[in-house]
């Protein structure tokens, strides 16, 4: 006899182990007053307005709200639980198809939950009736957001990096916040069905591919079965091996970063209306071209020392010291932007954004890229230590 | 095909390789001999990759080194390098430690597991196999070491002081057969740097010597007799070559002080 499933999205009621410390929480607290009021109903209600008492209940109520959002997104999306992934891979289940264990977008099971929490808050007053339902909607929708690059929904999460920030904007009305929440919601629906179409999701560099990552995966090396990594195959295949671990940044992928990177910088100086500081281009323009001298340099050296430049009279070593030009012409770009900063006045947020954008686009963009400097750089390879290694090398 | 074109480096101020040309054809095994810090593994390295040279280049069959990506890629597929001290994670088995490298050059994962099964009987390792290889004695590692190279099947070979390390002398014999029979199958262009005769009298086709940054000699076995005029075994060629006056240098170290 074929048993009828009962309906999917009975599933996503809180379970016990949400309810119960909630109830015991809440319950020692409301015992607690009782206890302080010594049974005297007057002074019960004098004692459950007292601030810090609406402050717990606040507290507790939200935070109840919050874990219940915690709890919706992480336990139903097959993103969290990589053994309910494996199973849904292999059970008939598409996209088309609802979830099995329950949906990962709202149902009225929530609205339920939320609407006791609700009820709760607003017994004898004093605690915003609306508050866990916006503790539930932030939580949620910020989970959804973290949850998105993990589908490699590069897209959705990229709109959401400029539109979360937006909310921070000073001065913003508040039909325009309406308006990013319900833009966010729409983007992390649309990011989140899309990911689900990409199941199974396995397939790392097939579902990049599919989407149009925005990592090119130009020089991914395959899963080496054994050991993991060419980086674990030891001196000198790691160096040497035709195949080598890395990622390059395609133009798009540097151009939309460093927008977003600029974006932040401009939301942040608005949000903290921040005293012009010209300078804090070379702050960051310092440090990482440091970062990117590092990671090139990272295991190789030039070819000969600077006494073999000098005696041989190769000042300059093209095919080695171009690995310089990207951190120079950044370092050069921010003397540059604060010079012109100092003069924009009220422009000042903008064009800091603007010029902290084009630093990042220049070390994200600049050339070489870490691929072609990895096998066309005039170089010396080095060797590590190895030690460091999770392999835990040893020379032979 | 190996083509070393008119190389020439240095680490600081003084000249370690100077002007070298060498072609090694498809289906040679070239030997190179030099006194100690004559730039051997230098050379080797150049031609392995590990390092640019200051001057000069080095084509793998046809195609120059760090000339462009694609280039570069294509000749780390054909070319495999036996370093002097290579490096082996020793928490991994022997065998998985194989695998990973011939997965790394693409080998066919059945042929792998085949070619595997036979470098270890042929290196008396069959034993080893499923053993880690911190478990190993150095000797031991410098065999596993040297099965990494040749499980690759890359038709080009870099070999510094293949023969050393520890070997056994059964060992050394396999390795100089192997090495031999693969050169003459005629897939393979084999380099290497060795400071053993006997084994490089077994199985070079050709040997270059090196010295003062340069090569000093670069021929068949036969070829170097009839050059320095020396009939006898290699070591007395090289000693003719590189130290022509060793004999005086004893002479004098045994004549009684002056003082």
């Amino acid at each position: 006899m074929r048993t009828r499933l009962p309906f999917h999205s009975n599933a996503v009621w809180p379970s016990a182990t949400l309810v119960i410390p909630f109830v015991v929480i809440y319950g020692m607290l409301l015992v607690s007053i009782w206890m302080i009021a010594k049974g005297n109903s007057s002074a019960f209600g004098t004692v459950f307005n007292a601030t810090e008492i609406t402050t717990m209940r606040a507290v507790i109520l939200g935070g109840a709200a919050g874990v219940y959002a915690l709890f919706r997104v992480t336990r139903f999306h097959p993103k969290c639980n990589p053994a309910y992934a494996v199973w849904l891979k292999l059970s008939p289940w598409t996209a088309g198809k609802p979830l099995p264990l329950g949906p990962i977008h709202l149902v009225w099971q929530d609205l339920a939950v939320i609407a006791l929490l609700s009820l709760i808050a607003s017994w004898r007053g004093h605690v915003n009736p609306a508050l866990p339902a916006m503790a539930f909607g932030l939580v949620y929708l910020a989970m959804m957001t973290i949850l998105l690059p993990f589908l490699r929904q590069w897209p959705a999460s990229v709109a959401l990096g400029f539109l979360w920030p937006a909310l921070a904007l000073p001065e913003i009305k508040i039909e325009t916040v309406a308006g990013i929440f319900v833009a966010i919601a729409a983007v992390i629906w649309f990011g989140h069905w899309k990911g689900l179409r990409a199941f199974p999701w396995n397939a790392g560099a097939d579902v990049q591919r599919q989407n149009g990552s925005i990592w090119q995966t130009e020089i991914r090396v395959e899963p080496v079965a054994a050991v993991g990594a060419p980086a674990n195959v030891g001196w000198p295949f790691t160096v040497l091996g035709p195949k080598i671990q890395g990622h390059s940044i395609s133009n798009r992928t540097a151009f939309w970063l460093s927008a977003l990177f600029g974006w932040w910088c401009f939301c942040a100086l608005r949000f903290f209306q921040a005293e012009p500081f010209p300078e804090i281009m070379l702050v960051l323009a310092i440090p990482l071209g440091l970062i990117r001298f590092g990671i090139y340099c990272s295991g190789v050296v030039p070819p000969f020392n600077v006494w073999g430049r000098i005696v041989s009279g190769r000042l300059l070593l093209p095919g080695y010291d171009k690995v310089f030009l990207t951190p120079l012409a950044a370092v050069l770009i921010s003397i540059a932007g604060a010079i012109v900063l100092r003069r924009c006045g009220d422009w000042y947020p903008a064009a800091e954004s603007l010029g902290i954008a084009l630093i990042w686009f220049v070390f994200f963009s600049g050339g070489p890229t870490r691929k072609n400097w990895i096998l066309t750089g005039q170089h010396r390879y080095r060797l590590m230590n190895q030690s460091r290694n999770r392999q835990l090398m040893r020379q032979v | 095909m190996i083509n070393v074109v008119d190389v020439s480096h240095h680490y600081g101020v003084r000249p370690v390789l100077s002007h070298i040309n060498l072609r090694v054809p498809r289906g040679q095994l070239l030997a190179i001999m030099g006194a100690n810090g004559a730039g051997k593994s230098t050379l080797l390295g150049v031609i392995a990759g590990l390092l640019a040279p200051a001057k000069g280049h080095v084509e793998i069959n046809g195609v120059r080194r760090r000339s462009s990506e694609e280039a570069e890629l294509a000749i780390r597929k054909q070319l495999v390098f036996l370093a002097d001290h290579p490096w082996l994670p020793e928490f991994r088995t022997t065998r998985e430690w194989l695998l990973a490298v011939g997965q790394l050059y693409d080998v066919d994962s059945d042929r792998l597991m085949d070619h595997i099964d036979r470098l270890l009987d042929v290196f008396q390792l069959a034993d080893k196999g499923d053993s880690p290889i911190r478990n190993c004695s150095n000797g031991q590692k410098k065999k596993i070491a040297i099965c990494g190279a040749l499980v690759t099947e890359a038709p080009v070979m870099v070999l510094d002081e293949p023969f050393t390390g520890g070997l056994d002398p059964s060992a050394i014999l396999a390795l100089g057969r192997l090495l031999k029979h693969l050169a003459e199958s005629g897939n393979f262009t084999i380099v290497m740097a060795s400071q053993i005769p006997e084994t490089i009298e077994l199985v070079a086709h050709q040997i270059a010597i090196l010295g003062d940054a340069r090569i000093i000699a670069c021929d068949t076995l036969e070829g170097l007799r009839a050059k320095t005029g020396c009939s006898g075994s290699l070591p007395e060629i090289f000693e003719r070559l590189v130290h022509p006056q060793t004999l005086e240098h004893i002479e004098n170290y045994f004549k009684r002080p002056k003082v």
